[in-house]
């Protein structure tokens, strides 16, 4: 063999055992590492949200504690009847006169699907003050109460009396939440 | 340790002959196989090694020998003794110092002549070493005779040494095919060795010869021997050109003249030389202890796969600790991370649901502060009322007013459009309605944000 061909034969042999080694050893080297490092940072990030949140536990659980204090319940029936309750209350307190009250019999799931809703129409008459009583209380509820919708009209342009449309939800707290989360459904 | 070859040829080599031997085992008690002499001019071998080497080929086939290496002993003409007292010192510096003299001794050095010694006893407290030189060139011619016979050289010595090795100490007569060599012994060790030109063919017939051959060795024996001290103890006759007995007697009476005996043992050269070979001090002028042994350069070839090794190890060395830091990394932060993935879960659940039921709590539509800011932005002169409002939970309402006269209208527009509570603001419908043509109905949509902070 020439040293010309030796050469050339060399360079062919380096050049195969280079492709190869980058093929067998390189490249699964650099994926096992890129792999590694990928497994790394969304670790990173998964620990650095469960520190915030293990950080902030007793934040968490009072808030939530606090909540379930102020009425959250686990029971559609008894949520259902102390809304209705309450509202009768409120407008007898604020001279407002009920014409209609109805709750939904089923409860549907919210938007968020965490809690279930229980939706309540009503319409009632009163002046502006019994108005305004009236929504300060559903306002500063202490249960879970929400104006959905409120569509107040006035009938006659010389009468002070108001038509008052509401729509209200309450949530109750489904049994299967209950097993997970702090102080279960009250 | 290099490999010692159990089964070879022993072979010594005279100007006339070549005796072969093949044997098994190491040392002396290496067996003796088949054995064969070879009538031949050996002094053509320095002049057609290759010729010499394919004669010496077909001789091996014919007589069927297998052994692949060869330990040869030449005969006493070919070499040339020598002794040497130097200090006692360890064997580096002992060869350093016999390499000096034999520089300052010889006009060729070591270039020309390949040197090997071997230990005699120590006189006058210094060591006593008997050298034993051969032109390089023709070791070379031998190598190559014996590689052309397919043989490997892997011992080369004296005749007259190897078959004194072991004989009683006194003065030995070596007789060879071609000549005769005299080796005096003291301590089982070779003190002095001297060849002695001697027509062994002619020792039968003629007296003269062992006449010559007899003083020669009384002269060696007296002059260099007698000048050292040294006593001459017994002498032999050893034959290892394969006299008759009548020759070795007629041989031994005429050297018991000068010594007073003489007692004759045959000799088997070739035998010997294959005995010889391996033992430890012995002379090997193939693998000679004063050689220049140079440090193995490594190719470069090999220098460069070595580098490329090196850098491998290196860069796996690399590869391997930072693969570690990155899983040791990895593994600390998920056994954190599972130290707290319980409590985090069911942080997160409760957060999400904390966060679903805060409409129902703290972030209740702004439904009375919406009415209220409605109510700031009535105009004080003219007259207007709200004939409905609706909102719904995300603060978006939608007005329905009447007014005594447009102005009053666009004044109330300006109004809820400067608040800085009520975005997009807009008028939608316009109509002239009831007893008077300036009273107008109209509809504003807008929607509520409440300032940040204020929350039911």
């Amino acid at each position: 063999m020439s040293s010309r061909e030796k050469t050339l034969a060399i360079a062919v042999a380096a050049l195969v055992v280079g492709v190869l080694g980058y093929l067998l050893v390189v490249v699964p080297v650099v994926d096992a590492f890129g792999r590694v490092s990928d497994e790394t940072v969304e670790l990173e990030t998964e620990l650095n949200k469960a520190r915030v949140l293990v950080d902030n536990q007793t934040l968490i659980e009072r808030r939530w504690a606090g909540y379930q204090r102020a009425g959250l319940r686990a029971d559609a029936f008894d949520a259902r009847s102390r809304t209705q309750e309450s509202i009768t209350q409120w407008s007898a307190a604020s001279r407002l006169n009920i014409k209609h009250l109805e709750a939904s019999n089923r409860a549907g799931r919210s938007s968020d699907e965490s809690f279930e809703e229980i939706t309540f129409r009503m319409s009632a008459t009163g002046s502006i003050r019994s108005l305004q009583h009236f929504l300060e209380h559903v306002s500063t509820a202490p249960f879970p109460l929400r104006i959905v919708d409120c569509s107040i009209t006035n009938r006659r342009q010389d009468d002070d009396d108001l038509d008052l449309n509401l729509t209200l939800t309450t949530i109750i707290q489904p049994n299967d939440s209950a097993d997970v989360l702090p102080g279960g459904a009250s | 340790m290099a490999k010692k070859h159990t089964h070879r040829l022993g072979v010594a080599l005279t100007e006339r002959s070549v005796r072969l031997v093949e044997v098994r085992g190491l040392g002396q008690s290496a067996k003796p196989g088949k054995a064969s002499a070879l009538e031949v001019d050996v002094t053509a071998l320095f002049d057609d090694p290759a010729g010499f080497g394919r004669l010496l080929r077909e001789h091996l086939e014919q007589q069927a020998y297998t052994a692949k290496h060869v330990a040869v002993g030449l005969c006493s003409r070919w070499v040339l003794p020598r002794v040497m007292s130097v200090v006692k010192t360890n064997d580096d510096a002992t060869v350093g110092i016999v390499r000096l003299r034999i520089e300052q001794d010889f006009a060729g050095g070591q270039s020309d002549l390949v040197f090997d010694y071997q230990d005699a006893p120590e006189q006058g407290g210094q060591r006593s070493l008997l050298l034993v030189g051969v032109p390089a060139r023709r070791i070379e011619k031998i190598i190559e005779a014996f590689a052309a016979a397919g043989l490997d050289l892997i011992a080369l010595g004296a005749t007259a040494l190897d078959v004194t090795s072991g004989v009683d100490d006194g003065v030995s007569v070596v007789l060879e095919d071609d000549g005769a060599a005299v080796v005096h012994q003291a301590e089982a060790k070779a003190t002095h060795f001297a060849p002695l030109p001697c027509g062994t063919a002619r020792l039968a017939a003629v007296d003269a010869e062992r006449e010559r051959l007899a003083s020669g060795v009384l002269r060696i024996a007296t002059t260099a021997w007698g000048s050292t001290g040294g006593t001459v103890g017994r002498t032999q006759l050893l034959d290892a050109a394969g006299l008759n007995e009548a020759t070795r007697a007629a041989t031994a009476d005429a050297i018991e003249k000068g010594f007073g005996s003489c007692t004759i043992r045959p000799a088997d050269a070739a035998l010997e030389a294959a005995r010889r070979y391996g033992k430890p001090g012995t002379i090997n002028l193939i693998d000679s202890k004063l050689a220049l042994r140079p440090t193995r350069r490594m190719p470069g070839y090999a220098k460069w796969l070595a580098r490329a090794a090196v850098l491998l190890l290196l860069a796996g060395g690399v590869v391997g600790y930072l693969w570690m830091d990155v899983n040791q990394k990895r593994d600390t932060l998920q056994a954190e991370y599972d130290a707290i993935e319980g409590s985090a879960e069911r942080l997160t659940l409760v957060r999400q649901d904390t966060k679903a039921a805060a409409g129902w709590f703290d972030e209740r539509p702004p439904v009375l502060d919406c009415l209220l800011e409605l109510t700031h932005t009535f105009p004080t002169r003219g007259r207007i009322w709200v004939t409905s409002l609706t909102l719904d939970e995300n603060a978006s309402g939608v007005l329905n007013c009447r007014a005594d006269d447009e102005e009053t209208m666009w004044r109330y527009l300006r109004a809820m459009q400067e608040s800085s509570a009520l975005t997009d603001v807009a008028l939608h419908q316009q109509n002239t309605a009831g007893r008077s043509d300036s009273d107008l109905v109209f509809e504003v949509t807008f929607t509520y944000h409440p300032p940040t902070g204020e929350s039911h």
